[in-house]
């Protein structure tokens, strides 16, 4: 789809020039690492639940993040021009969701590792595999979060209305990223392909919605 | 209110009635549970109109978003405020059922943490409705949501199956062909007062707009 790169290459070229909203997010993401070691003391037993509090990091960074797609272009006062512009609604939405992907890649690039060394868990059995369980995390939450974000576009209290929506809807996807993300970092990751199946049939069934759906929430 | 309304109404009073006495007098209790189990009378008709009414309320969302006829969004809208009902009532029954049966109140079992979740999502409609200023926007996006919602459902099913798989589920109680007799009489008891509250429900907020809209005019 050319608009949809049109659009994507707009989102990061404009992205490049000030760094504001990456840095934003990464910064964030460290945050919640500092204040998971502020909640749970120096060397907490973490093994146990560290696969949640990974999740759950991922969770808040998405649900801070992904609004910030339109917020950007309602600030800047080019929303009304990109909605109206002949971009189909599929389009902005994808060009949306792939930026917000990368930001919370980016995050997670810095926030994991940074995890592991602030909350002095040993080193997990498969950090790449770790990784990818939660990049895949970031592709689900970044399909929903940014179709809910675009159907919010006209509603109040965004910010605190988008976490509302999206946490029971997410709910499945973290429960099974969960799981997956146990078995991968405690070294079985053969027992994770449930688990990883239902968050890839997850993602993809939700990402075919919002493609269809797109058009609906951005109607005038 | 109608002739025809109280009639419906009283039949389905007798209908449920009926299905209560046996559920709580006639009936015997049963081999592990006891008395205890009598609950389930009014827990599964109420989880499955809880289904009944999250169904309708997708369905009647679609049929708005295909046709703009504000009666869909008005029977959507309905649907969800008895869908509400009656999954608090679920998961009030379920969860007082869980309490005596196998002492503790909440157990994570993929049937109620579902029920949970629709709690949520249900709640989450209202919400979001409130918050879209634009009546016609609230409906369409209120129906969009319904779709992402509902399509989460089946996959939070599965997902506490393999991600709680530790915990025991809800086991199937052997029922006898007169206890079944008695929860089908429920269900459809339950069902058919869901339906009634639906309709006068939609009826009413018709009058409503009806009435709106001809102080608008008029002023």
């Amino acid at each position: 789809m050319g608009s949809t790169s049109t659009l994507l290459v707009r989102e990061l070229r404009e992205e490049f020039r000030t760094r504001e909203t990456l840095s934003l997010v990464v910064l964030f993401a460290l945050l919640v690492d500092l204040l998971y070691s502020a909640a749970l003391g120096p060397f907490p037993e973490v093994r146990d639940v560290a696969p949640g509090l990974l999740w759950l990091l991922l969770l808040f960074t998405a649900m801070l993040t992904l609004p910030r797609g339109l917020a950007k272009e309602r600030e800047a006062g080019t929303l009304e021009g990109l909605l109206a512009s002949p971009a189909p609604a599929g389009s902005i939405y994808l060009a949306k969701m792939l930026a917000g992907l990368l930001f919370l890649l980016a995050s997670l690039g810095v926030a994991f590792p940074v995890f592991f060394v602030l909350l002095g868990y040993p080193y997990p059995a498969s950090p790449g595999g770790g990784l990818g369980v939660l990049a895949l995390g970031a592709a689900g939450m970044a399909a929903v979060g940014s179709v809910f974000s675009l159907l919010l576009v006209q509603a109040r209290a965004r910010e605190m209305l988008l976490p509302v929506l999206l946490a029971p809807v997410l709910f499945p996807f973290l429960l099974s990223g969960v799981a997956a993300l146990r078995k991968v970092l405690l070294g079985f990751p053969e027992e994770a392909g449930r688990e990883v199946l239902l968050l890839a049939v997850y993602t993809g069934v939700m990402l075919t919605l919002a493609l269809l759906t797109a058009e609906f929430a951005l109607e005038e | 209110m109608g002739r025809r309304f109280l009639l419906l109404l009283g039949a389905l009073w007798l209908v449920v009635a009926a299905g209560l006495y046996a559920a709580f007098v006639v009936l015997p209790p049963v081999q592990t549970l006891g008395d205890s189990y009598r609950i389930f009378y009014v827990e599964f008709p109420s989880a499955l109109t809880m289904y009944v009414a999250f169904t309708v309320t997708l369905a009647a969302g679609l049929l708005f978003l295909r046709r703009r006829e504000p009666r869909w969004d008005r029977i959507a809208y309905a649907s969800a405020k008895l869908g509400l009902l009656f999954t608090t009532l679920t998961l009030v029954t379920g969860s007082l059922w869980a309490g005596v049966s196998w002492g503790s109140y909440w157990n994570w079992d993929p049937v109620e943490t579902t029920t949970l979740v629709l709690w949520f999502l249900f709640v989450g409609y209202f919400l979001l409705r409130r918050f879209v200023e634009d009546r016609e926007a609230a409906a369409r996006v209120a129906a969009v949501f319904s779709i992402f919602a509902y399509a989460g459902v089946p996959m939070t099913y599965i997902s506490t199956r393999v991600g709680f798989s530790l915990h025991p589920t809800s086991g199937t109680i052997g029922l006898e062909p007169a206890m079944r007799l008695a929860a089908w009489v429920m269900l459809a008891g339950f069902v058919g007062v869901y339906a009634l509250l639906l309709r006068t429900d939609v009826s009413l907020s018709a009058m409503e707009r009806a009435a709106e809209e001809a102080a608008w005019t008029s002023s």
